[in-house]
């Protein structure tokens, strides 16, 4: 496809998957911002499946990071695809959790759905939008070498590694070194036994 | 164990930045492995195995349809 491409659309193509790779960056990064701050501000400590969603939801962000790194391959695509895949199966199951009518649900709701609403619907919005990226052949394409990340994706890609490593902290305070509590309500690192 | 999971993840993001692609996924293939355990350990139940009965639902005279 990408030889009957010219020169200047190929190097526009090239463009607008740097600004994809650095969106998706910038969507992961708020999401899990916005997930750390209703933590620490109200006070709504994770269960362990929202612990896995939040995993599943930082897992996305390594396709890409290594796009950004190594250049699109359909590897990388395929990493962020299973993270959606398993982070919409833990979804499901919170949501099936408390499907009974009168349950009141795990945590407050945001615009009238709960967090692990949310998360499935983003998991799955993520996985339509990773099989359309797959659908741009001419991305794979290399006719000169991948040029060296930019500043934007140095600070996107720090600032996904940072968050990775609050939640490490934010995890360990709240399950201490042993298994995670079902309805933690205290952070069980910081509590004299 | 948790923990662990979002460890994986930062080494995979670090060695993945820094170029090296192999630890990077073996990382991330550790990170989707632990969370899989996890997410069986926390969904199994002694008492219902990791069926979820309060799904069921029954028809008159016909019993419990799994």
């Amino acid at each position: 496809m990408s030889a009957t491409l010219s020169p200047s659309t190929h190097r526009t193509l090239v463009a607008l998957n740097y600004i994809y790779q650095l969106a998706m960056m910038a969507v992961i990064a708020g999401i899990l911002s916005a997930a750390m701050f209703m933590q620490y501000a109200y006070g709504e400590l994770p269960c362990p499946l929202c612990l896995l969603q939040r995993a599943f939801m930082c897992a996305l962000a390594i396709g890409p990071i290594l796009n950004l790194r190594f250049g699109p391959r359909p590897s990388h695509y395929a990493l962020s695809m299973l993270a959606a895949l398993a982070g919409a199966a833990v979804s499901v199951r919170q949501i099936l959790l408390h499907i009974l009518p009168g349950d009141p649900g795990y945590g407050s709701a945001t615009f009238g759905y709960h967090y692990y609403t949310w998360a499935f619907i983003l998991f799955v919005a993520a996985l339509g939008l990773l099989t359309l990226m797959l659908l741009l052949d001419s991305q794979f394409d290399r006719t000169e070498a991948e040029p060296r990340p930019a500043a934007a994706a140095r600070v996107a890609v720090l600032l996904a590694i940072g968050l990775t490593a609050a939640n490490i902290l934010s995890t360990l305070a709240i399950c201490g070194f042993a298994s995670c509590p079902d309805n933690p309500v205290r952070y069980e690192l910081f509590q004299r036994h | 164990m948790m923990a662990a999971i979002f460890a994986a993840l930062f080494a995979a993001f670090a060695f993945g930045w820094f170029g090296r692609r192999t630890p990077a996924l073996v990382c991330v293939a550790v990170c989707f492995c632990l969370a899989v355990y996890l997410f069986q350990w926390e969904i199994y139940s002694p008492e219902t195995g990791f069926r979820m009965p309060w799904l069921k639902v029954s028809l008159p005279g016909v019993g419990p349809v799994s």
